[in-house]
């Protein structure tokens, strides 16, 4: 007797457990950590989460009856209270009813189903195009009508405090990993068509506000479209394993009303005319090596690491190098189109020419290397464009 | 109720009949292989 | 029919007294275990190795746990957590569940059948010998300049071809696994085709019988496509084609089609023998007949068929046109009707029935409560577009996770607390096959309960560190992972004492309800099983008759 009773109190406890978790997903008052999808802010992302909720529910009713009338079962059913054991084998009417009405749920699911996708799949005409292309480990945008282009990677303090035993308690970094240092602009209330594609390796493009995920697949482009309702910042990352820093390529959008959309445009316009200002002028030593140390630790680190060692064997030191301490031509051929095979990536479609002067004068006189070269921004342009 | 054909069998009749299904399994096996390599090679 | 003519019967058939079995034995350690051709002690050895593999692919879960346990990095670099993740699920799937699942081949099969032993008996030792080779293979690339494997056991390309030349090893483990999967499952099929008693009739095999003969085609369908699609990865690594390389013309998402459609058939042959399994157990502790065996054996048929035309639904993000899209969503919500009738059927032939909660029902039960959460999850799942949000995130995990663990998993456990006093002729100790039982239903559900949350609330999946807003969930997982990963040493104790310590002997007919010919052999059973064919009557079968 006593037996039995420990056995439904436990079986109960594990049931409530289970039914209080599943249910927590829809108490509008929970304060703690997220539980449940976003309804974001993009048409597709709404009918997702209203069809995600729908077929939640319908998941939970089935669950219930079916596990009540198991419970049940438990409950009555049992040798230690004398139930006899009846000897049906069959019932052809039950087992075509549980065959008919799952079916019939199933129509009723496939419907909704079947329209979300379609409007997440059939662009409209849309007014403007982003072109997105996933690098191991960042991103880049090209604004294909304004023709601005720029790299988005990890923001330096993240960087800083995920390196293994850091000693900077992650709650102190505003944004731990969800923070780049440039985020993508966009208007609201504009069609936006994204191009997608990767160099590399395959990652995946996701803001969970947007309400998708799409793949970036070198050598193949991948459309999808949105429509942003509300400005704000959204956040999102790579959702596709890209290598070992797959975990700390994060996505920002910082999405504006269209007036300081276009302002935001117009400045970018004038920094581009400013960069190019920068390649034509000469630059000293110290200035480049300012510069290059700053480009060393966002772009370069994340491989060769901060000390220059690297991390054998997929990532070369730089420190006393051969080609770091090599001829000139090389080390700038190597830079500007990387390494076939290998995380080395062709930096000259992602860095400007002063970056990649000022990284390579860096890395040339840093961590003991001391070749004394400078490299000036007009000898990447030089060789770059031929 | 059915008796079925296995009833006379001696049991060393049932291994011979035994290794003439595994063989056509093994090459049915083989042949799933070569067919999806070659599908890569005329796809690429 | 009553208990006591099954016991007659168990006379009746095995005049043989106790002891009788150690006759053939080969003596000598080596000439027992290493060159042994007989089902028993076959079986035997997957078994182990199953459970050793299970607590290596366990080690690396328990550290993958502990890095997630809260924000920023404490315990491995980057890459070594993406090592862990893929060797984690290489070796619980290759190494854990499916050879799990041939030992209970081995060793129930024949004993289900009325046969002497499985058909080709010198191919079944290599079957089992190759495996330990190979992961030996498989582990040592963690040792290696290169690294292990780091691209998930999805192996997707470009990614995995940036792997060194460890990568070369990882292949031949593949391909010396999928060898042993595929003369087992040869093995089975021949078994069950060819060596059934006389009035063993297909339509009176038990259900788990039925599951395996299912899963054996599964395996020898895709295990050379698997092989296949790894050959290709090997020949772009090393020897410069370019199947899966855009720019040799090949297309990486090719290979994710080939990866697929051996990857959903797998699921479905770690899953099925679980269902067989359930569905033995579950009719013993009702004291009742399973309701609608041919609805059973019909629904595991068409479970196997609908498991080749659903691939796609794990790749509703790489850009398919909208068309393959929709067949694809559509193919793969149908599967959960066969789904839903064994699970009806399982709850039907509770209902009415005069149940007891030995450790084996309760696992059995439990599996039918966690692996119905999991069947649900995946309908959410299939649903194509809301999966462009859940896909790559810890939901898609926590699903996974629930069919595998609390469901295939659990499912061995059941089956091991139900035969092994069968096995051993000892009975384990049931106390403590219950403390097992409660907590790691509790426990497992702490684990992977809340990863639905974090997947929902925007976690990728195969990330060694996130950012704040996840910690809460991730503690605790955790805390649940670590208190299952210790719970299974009870597992162990119960194992070891029951065939080393128990004093208590078990009858050949263990459990007071159990039907079919298993139970009709003196516990454990001669070492050469069935030598004269058994007579098969109704009342020794573990379903009456469906045509009357
Ligand atoms: C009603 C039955 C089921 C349905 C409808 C279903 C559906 C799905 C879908 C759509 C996915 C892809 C999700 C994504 O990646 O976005 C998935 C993933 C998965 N499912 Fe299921 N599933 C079912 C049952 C099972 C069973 C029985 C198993 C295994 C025993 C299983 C194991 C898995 C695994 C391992 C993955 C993830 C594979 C990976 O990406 O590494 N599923 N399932
Ligand atoms: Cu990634
Ligand atoms: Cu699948």
């Amino acid at each position: 007797m006593k037996k039995q009773n420990t056995f439904i109190v436990a079986a109960a406890v594990t049931a409530a457990v289970i039914a209080a978790f599943w249910l927590i997903l829809a108490a509008p008052g929970y304060t703690g950590n997220e539980i449940n999808m976003t309804r974001g802010v993009t048409s597709q992302s709404v009918i997702n989460y209203q069809l995600h909720m729908i077929i939640l529910w319908i998941c939970v009713i089935i669950g219930v009856i079916v596990f009540s009338a198991m419970f049940v079962s438990i409950v009555l059913h049992r040798k230690s209270k004398g139930h006899e054991a009846a000897q049906f084998t069959h019932s052809t009417k039950a087992e075509i009813v549980w065959t008919v009405i799952p079916v019939l749920i199933l129509i009723g699911m496939a419907i909704p189903a079947t329209t979300a996708l379609i409007n997440m799949e059939v662009a409209p005409e849309t007014e403007m195009t982003i072109k997105i292309t996933g690098f191991q480990w960042r991103w880049k945008y090209e604004y294909i009508e304004d023709e601005i282009q720029f790299i988005s990677s990890l923001d330096s303090n993240s960087n800083a405090a995920r390196r293994l035993a850091s000693g900077t308690d992650p709650e102190d970094v505003d944004h731990y990993l969800r923070e780049v240092d440039k985020p993508l602009v966009l208007p609201t209330e504009t069609k936006i068509k994204f191009l997608i594609t990767a160099d590399d390796v395959i990652h995946s493009w996701w803001v969970p506000a947007l309400g998708w995920k799409r793949d970036a697949v070198p050598g193949f482009i991948n459309e999808a479209w949105t429509e942003i309702m509300e400005p704000g910042v959204y956040r999102g990352q790579c959702a596709e394993l890209c290598g070992k820093d797959h975990g700390f390529m994060p996505i920002v959008l910082n999405v504006l009303p269209h007036k300081e959309y276009d302002a935001w445009v117009n400045e970018q316009k004038q920094l581009m005319a400013h960069e190019q200002a920068n390649v034509d002028r000469l630059w000293s030593r110290d200035e480049l090596m300012e510069l290059g140390e700053n480009v060393y630790a966002t772009q370069c680190a994340t491989c060769h690491q901060a000390d220059g060692l690297g991390l054998a064997p997929a990532f070369p030191a730089l420190a006393g190098s051969e080609v770091s301490k090599g001829p000139i031509g090389v080390n700038i051929d190597v830079v500007l189109h990387g390494r076939d095979g290998t995380a080395m990536q062709a930096w000259g479609n992602m860095l400007s020419e002063t970056d990649i002067a000022a990284a390579l004068t860096y890395t040339r006189n840093a961590f003991g290397n001391e070749t004394g070269d400078v490299i000036q921004p007009q000898t990447i342009a030089r060789i770059k464009n031929g | 109720m059915t008796v079925d054909m296995t009833q006379q069998d001696s049991i060393s009749n049932k291994r011979k009949r035994a290794v003439r299904t595994a063989w056509v399994l093994a090459v049915i096996a083989a042949l799933i292989f070569v067919a999806f390599i070659l599908s890569g090679v005329l796809g690429s | 029919m009553s208990i006591e003519s099954t016991h007659s019967h168990d006379n009746d058939a095995h005049p043989a007294a106790p002891g009788d079995h150690h006759d053939h034995k080969p003596t000598g350690f080596f000439n027992r275990w290493l060159f042994t051709t007989n089902h028993k002690d076959i079986g035997t050895l997957y078994l182990v190795f199953a459970l050793i593999m299970f607590f290596i692919g366990g080690g690396m879960a328990m550290v993958i746990r502990a890095e997630l346990f809260m924000p920023g990095l404490q315990l491995v670099e980057p890459d070594f957590f993406n090592q862990m993740t893929t060797m984690h699920a290489l070796v619980m799937v290759f190494g854990a569940v499916m050879p799990a699942w041939v030992g209970f081949a081995n060793w129930m099969i024949p004993l289900m059948i009325g046969a002497p032993d499985m058909a080709l008996p010198r191919m079944n030792n290599w079957s089992f010998w190759i495996l330990p080779f190979a992961f030996t293979m498989l582990l040592s690339t963690l040792f290696m300049d290169s690294g292990g494997p780091a691209a998930g056991w999805t192996l997707y390309p470009p990614l995995s071809l940036q792997g060194g030349q460890s990568f070369a090893f990882v292949v031949f483990a593949i391909h010396m696994m999928g060898i042993s999967s595929i003369m087992g499952s040869i093995n089975v099929i021949a078994t069950i085709l060819n060596m059934r008693a006389p009035g063993m009739t297909l339509l009176r095999m038990p259900l788990f019988v039925w599951t395996w003969l299912i899963t054996a085609y599964l395996l020898i369908a895709v295990m050379p496509v698997l092989a296949g699609a790894v050959t290709m990865l090997l020949t772009d690594h090393f020897f410069g084609t370019s199947f899966f390389n855009a720019a040799g013309g090949g297309d990486p998402v090719m290979f994710q089609h080939i990866f697929w459609f051996f990857g959903h058939p797998e699921v479905y042959i770690m899953i099925l023998p679980a269902f067989g399994v359930v569905s033995e157990i579950i009719p013993t502790f009702a004291r009742k007949p399973l309701f609608g065996y041919a609805a059973m054996v019909f629904a595991t048929a068409s479970i196997a068929f609908l498991s080749f035309i659903v691939w796609a639904h794990h790749m509703f993000t790489v850009g398919m046109p909208l068309m393959g899209e929709l067949f694809f969503m559509y193919a793969t919500m149908l599967i959960a009707v066969p789904t839903g009738v064994k699970v009806f059927n399982w709850v039907s032939t509770m209902w009415k029935g005069s149940m007891t909660f030995e450790t084996p029902m309760l696992f059995a039960i439990g599996f039918v409560v966690l692996f119905t959460i999991g069947g649900l999850s995946g309908l959410m799942l299939a649903i194509a577009s809301v999966d462009l949000q859940y896909h790559d995130t810890y939901f898609v995990v926590a699903h996974f996770h629930y069919v595998l663990v609390p469901g295939a998993v659990f499912a061995l456990m059941a089956g091991t607390y139900y035969w092994l006093p069968k096995w051993t002729g000892h009975m384990y100790s049931e106390t403590w096959g219950k403390i097992h039982f409660w907590v790691s239903t509790i426990s497992v559900n702490i684990l992977f309960f809340p990863q639905h949350y974090l997947g929902l609330a925007g976690m990728p999946r195969r990330i060694p560190d996130y950012s704040t807003q996840f910690a809460d969930f991730n503690m605790i997982s955790s805390i649940g992972g670590f208190i299952f990963g210790a719970s299974q040493l009870i597992f162990v104790g119960v194992i070891v004492h029951c065939v080393y310590k128990s004093r208590k002997a078990a009858q050949g007919l263990v459990w007071e309800g159990g039907k079919g010919l298993e139970w009709t052999l003196s516990s454990p059973p001669p070492y050469h099983s069935f030598n004269t064919p058994p007579l098969i009557d109704p009342t020794t079968i573990s379903h009456p008759e469906e045509a009357h």
